[in-house]
C-alpha cells in the first residue's frame, strides 16, 4: 500500500532532526509548503516526500543514506525534476535527496579530454563552458537548459545528437557513487577501458535505484571543423520516414536526424518562427559535421536521398542564427505544446529504423481512434518516437483514455521489435510494460542486480521493475494511487 | 578428481557428446569438452554442471585464453564454436544479432557485403569470437577514435550459472528499458555466465582508407604531433606511435614511427591526408594498409608476455619511455591513452624479476589514475602477479554470487572460487 505522508507539523521528528545535524537546517525541507515542489517530475505521477535534503558533499550524502537506513526510509535521488517517466517521484514517501546544490564544474582537462563534475551541473552549462576551448560534451537532451548531468547519467539520456555520438553512457568515464550501505565507491576510471566488469556502464541508466551519483567524469570531444544544418520538407510522414532509411542506405550517418510532423509544426511555427513551412506534412532536420569537403559531399548524398523520397524543398542554414532558429523549433517544441494546450502526455518508444513508416502510420491511427490530436517531434535516425497526445484534463475520464491510448502505442513499438523507452527511462510510468519485453527470468536477473547493490527498497523503490517489493501492480494502479492522494492541476501532464 | 568420477561426469553429459581433445587451458587438462549447438543446449549443459558442482571453462576461438587469473581445476570446457549463426541482420537498421561463437572475421565478412562493419580491431586478429571480444574487453588501435565493444553492445542473451536463460537490451540502437545486463558482461572474463548471443550497433564501412607513416624525432615529438592531429577533428581511426624495435619488425625501420589510419569517404580521406601533410614538420608517406593488420598481430603467440597500460594522454610519453627503459617494446594508441607492450623474460627466475618490474610500473600508472593489465602471459607469471591489479568492489562479488551461485563459470578466472 502506498503511504502518503501528512508532513505539516511544528516540531521536527527525530529523522528530520538527525538530518539537520548532518547538513544544517537550511538544507532540510519538511513543511508541507516546502515539499510541494518535490512531489513530481515532468510527467503525470505525484507523491509527497516526508523530507527533502539538499546536501553539498559526498560525505554528507553518505551520512544521509546511513540515517535513512537507520529510520528505514526509502531514498529518492533527484536532479532538476525534468524527468519524463516519474523516476524522481517519491511514490513511497521517504527522503528526497536533491542534488541541485552540488553544481560545481570541478575540473576541465582539455589535454586529457575529460571533465569532472558534480551531479547538479546543468547539461548546457557544461557545453557552454567547453565551447570557449573548442570542445564539447556530446549528449544534448532537449531539456539541456534545465536537466542535470546526474539525472542524465541516471537515465542514460539521449538527445538529437545521439545518432552519431551515442547516449550518455558512451561518454561517462568514471562515477563516484554512494551505495545503499552508505559506502562511497568509484566505478570506472579517468582512462578508457578499466579492467573488470563494466559496473560503470551498468550503473548508468539505473534510474537512481542502485545508489546516488555524487561525481561524474565525462569524456569531451573537439568541436567539428565544419557543420551543415538542413531542413527537408515532405508531404507526408511516410515519405520523410522513407528518406531516413534512404540516407542511411547511402552510408551517411548525420550527427542528427530529427522529424517534426504537421501537427507539431502548426504548434511550433506560429510561436517560435523557426522557418518550418506551415503546409508541410513533415520536415526532417538534418545535421552533418566533419571536415569541410566531407560535409559538402555528404550533404549532397543527403539531398539526393531526400529528393528521391519526395522532398518538395531542401533548405540549408546559411548562418549560425538560422541554424539556431531551426534547432530552437525542435528543442522548444514541448514548451510550445504547453502554451497551446491545457495538457499533454509525451511518450517515448523506440523501433527499428526500417519500421518507422508503418509504425508512424499506426501511431497516428491509434491516436485518431481515441479522438486525440497527436503531435510528433522525434529522433527519426534512432527510431526513437515521441508521440504526444494533447487533451483537456477537465474532461471526465480523460486520463484513463490517455493511458489506454498510450499503452496501445507502446504495444505497437514492442510488436515492431522495439522497446518501451529509448531515453526517458522506465521510471514509475512504464514498469508494467516491462513484461511485454522481458520474461520473468529476465526480470529476476534484473532484480538480482538490484539486490547485489543492497536491499531493493532502499533506493527509489517501485521504479523500473514491476510487481516488486510491495509496490503497486501495473501502470493504472500506480497512477491512480498517486492520484488518490493528490489533486492534479491542469498544467502538469508534460 | 579420480578417473572413475570423471567417467561418471562424462556419462552425465553424454547427450552433449563430450570429447577429450587434449587441448589444455592454462596448462591444465580439462575433463572433457562439450560444444552446444544452440542457446537451449548451453542452458542444459550449464544446469547439469551446476547440479554437479562442475566448473565450466568457456572457450570461443581460444585467441584470448591467457589473460585473467589461472583457472581452477576441475573443469570441463564449454566450447562455443558451434554457436556461429547470424540470428538477425537488417542492414538499414545498422544492427546485427549473432551467436557468440561467431568469429569477428565471419561477422565482418557478412557486414562488408552490405558496406558495413563493426569498428573494432582487437589484437591479434579477427579470429577472436564475438563473445570473447565482449567478455575480455580487448580493444585495438581504433579504440578512442571509435567506440569499444562495451559501447556497441545493444543487447545479449546469456545463461546464468544455474542455467537460466536471460535476455537484456534489444535490437534497437537506443534503448533504456531496464538494467543493461549485457554491459555487466563487458570485461567480466565470463564471470557472470555464458554469453550466447549478442546484438551490436554497426557502422558504414569507410569507402576509402589509407595509413600514413611519419617519422618523428622522439617519443615526445611523435606524441605531440599525434595529439595535434586528433584535436583537429580529422576522420582518423587511429594514431599510433611505435617504438623502434616494433618499427624494425613492422617496416624494417628502427625509428619511432607515427602511423595514422585515415578512413572515410574518398573526399574526406583526400582532404585529411592533404591537411596532415601541411601540419607535419616531418615527411608523410602513404604505406600499405595491411600494415594495420601486421601491427595488430605483432605480439601474437601463446608464450609471449603482453601487457596493456592505460594512462591519461598527457602521461603517454613518460610511461612509454619508462617501459622502453625496462625493456618493454610496444606501441601507443594515443587517442585511447593505451600502450600495448611485450615483455621479454627467459626463465623462471627472471619471471620473478619481471613481476617485480611490472608491479613497479603498475604503481606508477595507478598514480595517474591508470591501470596495467596483463593481456597475454603464461600461467607462471599470472600466478605471480594479479593480471588486472584492481581491487574488486564488494558489489562485484555479490553480483557473481547472484549470477553464478555455484561459481562454476570460468572458475577462479576473475576471483577466488569459494
Amino acid at each position: 500500500m502506498v503511504r502518503f505522508f501528512k508532513p505539516s507539523r511544528n516540531k521536527p521528528e527525530p529523522l528530520v532532526q538527525e538530518l539537520i545535524e548532518i547538513v544544517g537546517a537550511n538544507q532540510v525541507l519538511y513543511t508541507k509548503e516546502d515539499l510541494i515542489g518535490y512531489e513530481y517530475d515532468a510527467t503525470i505521477e505525484r507523491a509527497t516526500p516526508e523530507v527533502v535534503v539538499l546536501p553539498l558533499t559526498t560525505d554528507e550524502i553518505s551520512s544521509i543514506v546511513k540515517i535513512c537506513r537507520k529510520f528505514n526510509r526509502p531514498i529518492v535521488p533527484r536532479g532538476s525534476g525534468s524527468g519524463l517517466s516519474g523516476g524522481a517521484v517519491p511514490i513511497k514517501g521517504g527522503v528526497v535527496v536533491s542534488l541541485t546544490r552540488m553544481n560545481k564544474i570541478c575540473e576541465i582537462d582539455i589535454e586529457n579530454r575529460y571533465a569532472v563534475l558534480q551531479p547538479g551541473v546543468i547539461n548546457l552549462q557544461l557545453q557552454d563552458r567547453l565551447q570557449t576551448d573548442g570542445f564539447t560534451y556530446a549528449p544534448d537532451p532537449s531539456s539541456q537548459r534545465i536537466c542535470t548531468l546526474g539525472g542524465n547519467v541516471a537515465n542514460n539520456s539521449g538527445g538529437p545528437h545521439t545518432l552519431a555520438h551515442g547516449s550518455t553512457v558512451n561518454h561517462v568515464l568514471e562515477l563516484e557513487v554512494v551505495l545503499p550501505n552508505g559506502d562511497i565507491a568509484r566505478l570506472g576510471s579517468r582512462v578508457l577501458d578499466t579492467p573488470g566488469p563494466d559496473i560503470r556502464g551498468l550503473f548508468a541508466g539505473s534510474e537512481g535505484t542502485l545508489g546516488i551519483i555524487t561525481e561524474i567524469t565525462v569524456q569531451i570531444i573537439p568541436l567539428p571543423q565544419s557543420l551543415k544544418t538542413m531542413l527537408a520538407v515532405f508531404d507526408t510522414v511516410t515519405s520523410a520516414s522513407e528518406a531516413v532509411s534512404s540516407i542511411i542506405r547511402r552510408g551517411v550517418i548525420p550527427v542528427a536526424l530529427e522529424m517534426l510532423d504537421q501537427e507539431i509544426i502548426k504548434i511550433v511555427e506560429p510561436r517560435i518562427h523557426a522557418g518550418y513551412p506551415l503546409d508541410a506534412g513533415a520536415v526532417l532536420l538534418i545535421e552533418i559535421e566533419g571536415i569541410p569537403d566531407a560535409v559538402e559531399s555528404d550533404s549532397e548524398l543527403v539531398r539526393e536521398a531526400c529528393e528521391t523520397s519526395g522532398a518538395s524543398e531542401i533548405r540549408v542554414a546559411t548562418s549560425s542564427e538560422e541554424r539556431e532558429k531551426l534547432w530552437e523549433g525542435r528543442k522548444a517544441a514541448i514548451g510550445a505544446i504547453g502554451a497551446a494546450y491545457p495538457a499533454f502526455y509525451l511518450l517515448d518508444g523506440v523501433v527499428p529504423r526500417t519500421k518507422l513508416p508503418q509504425v508512424m502510420e499506426n501511431v497516428l491511427a491509434i491516436a485518431s481512434s481515441y479522438g486525440f490530436k497527436c503531435a510528433n517531434m522525434f529522433h527519426a535516425g534512432d527510431g526513437n518516437l515521441h508521440p504526444t497526445l494533447m487533451f483537456d484534463p477537465q474532461n471526465e475520464g480523460i486520463l484513463d483514455r490517455v493511458l489506454e491510448c498510450a499503452g496501445e502505442i507502446m504495444r505497437v513499438c514492442v510488436d515492431s521489435g522495439g522497446a518501451i523507452t529509448g531515453e526517458h527511462g522506465v521510471g514509475l510510468e512504464k514498469t508494467s510494460y516491462m513484461e511485454w519485453i522481458y520474461s520473468q527470468d529476465d526480470l529476476e536477473a534484473m532484480e538480482n542486480i538490484r539486490e547485489a547493490f543492497g536491499p531493493a527498497d532502499v533506493f527509489n523503490p517501485c521504479k523500473i521493475l514491476p510487481n516488486g517489493h510491495g509496490c503497486a501492480v501495473g501502470h493504472a494502479a500506480e497512477i491512480s494511487m498517486a492520484m488518490a492522494g493528490n489533486k492534479m492541476s491542469s498544467d502538469i501532464y508534460i | 578428481m579420480q578417473n572413475s568420477e570423471t567417467k561418471i561426469l562424462s556419462q552425465v553429459f553424454e547427450e552433449f557428446s563430450p570429447i577429450v581433445d587434449g587441448r589444455l587451458i592454462d596448462d591444465q587438462k580439462p575433463l572433457f569438452t562439450v560444444a552446444p549447438r544452440n542457446v537451449r543446449e548451453v542452458s542444459e549443459i550449464v544446469k547439469v554442471a551446476h547440479s554437479q558442482g562442475l566448473g565450466l571453462a568457456i572457450a570461443g576461438s581460444r585467441t584470448a585464453m591467457r589473460l585473467g587469473k589461472v583457472m581452477k581445476l576441475p573443469f570441463a570446457v564449454l566450447d562455443t564454436a558451434n554457436l556461429n549463426s547470424i540470428v538477425e541482420y537488417v542492414p538499414e537498421d545498422l544492427t546485427i544479432t549473432v551467436e557468440a561463437g561467431m568469429t569477428l572475421a565471419t561477422l565482418q565478412f557478412t557486414l562488408a557485403e552490405h558496406g558495413q562493419y563493426l569498428p573494432i580491431n582487437p589484437p591479434p586478429s579477427d579470429e577472436i569470437s564475438v563473445g570473447g571480444m565482449l567478455v575480455t574487453g580487448i580493444a585495438g588501435t581504433w579504440r578512442g577514435q571509435l567506440p569499444s565493444t562495451r559501447d556497441l553492445i545493444l543487447g545479449a542473451t546469456t545463461v546464468k550459472g544455474n542455467g537460466t536463460v536471460v535476455r537484456s537490451g534489444g535490437r534497437v540502437v537506443k534503448n533504456v528499458t531496464g538494467y543493461d545486463l549485457h554491459r555487466l558482461h563487458a570485461g567480466s572474463l565470463g564471470s557472470f555466465g555464458v554469453v550466447a548471443e549478442t546484438t551490436f550497433k554497426v557502422l558504414p564501412l569507410p569507402t576509402s582508407s589509407v595509413i600514413l607513416k611519419i617519422k618523428p624525432k622522439s617519443i615526445k615529438t611523435g606524441i605531440d604531433l599525434g595529439k595535434l592531429l586528433l584535436d583537429k577533428g580529422f576522420p582518423v581511426r587511429s594514431v599510433v606511435l611505435t617504438s623502434p624495435s616494433v618499427g624494425a619488425l613492422l617496416l624494417s625501420d628502427e625509428d619511432f614511427l607515427l602511423l595514422v589510419d585515415v578512413g572515410g569517404s574518398e573526399v574526406a580521406v583526400a582532404q585529411t591526408v592533404a591537411a596532415i601533410r601541411d601540419l607535419s614538420e616531418f615527411a608523410v608517406d602513404s604505406i600499405e594498409t595491411t600494415i594495420g593488420q601486421q601491427l595488430r598481430s605483432i605480439f601474437k603467440g601463446d608464450n609471449r608476455i603482453v601487457i596493456r597500460v592505460g594512462v591519461p594522454r598527457q602521461r603517454i610519453t613518460e610511461i612509454m619511455s619508462y617501459m622502453m627503459e625496462i625493456n618493454i617494446a610496444g606501441f601507443a594508441n594515443i587517442a585511447a591513452g593505451q600502450i600495448l607492450g611485450e615483455c621479454f623474460s627467459g626463465d623462471l627466475n627472471s619471471l620473478d624479476e619481471l613481476a617485480g618490474e611490472l608491479g613497479t610500473l603498475r604503481e606508477i600508472v595507478e598514480r595517474y589514475h591508470g591501470y596495467l593489465l596483463i593481456e597475454n602471459a603464461p600461467t607462471d607469471l599470472r600466478s605471480k602477479i594479479d593480471p588486472s591489479g584492481r581491487a574488486e568492489l564488494s558489489v562485484v562479488g555479490e553480483l557473481r554470487r547472484k549470477f553464478d551461485p555455484g561459481q562454476i563459470i570460468n572458475p577462479g578466472r576473475m576471483g577466488g572460487r569459494e
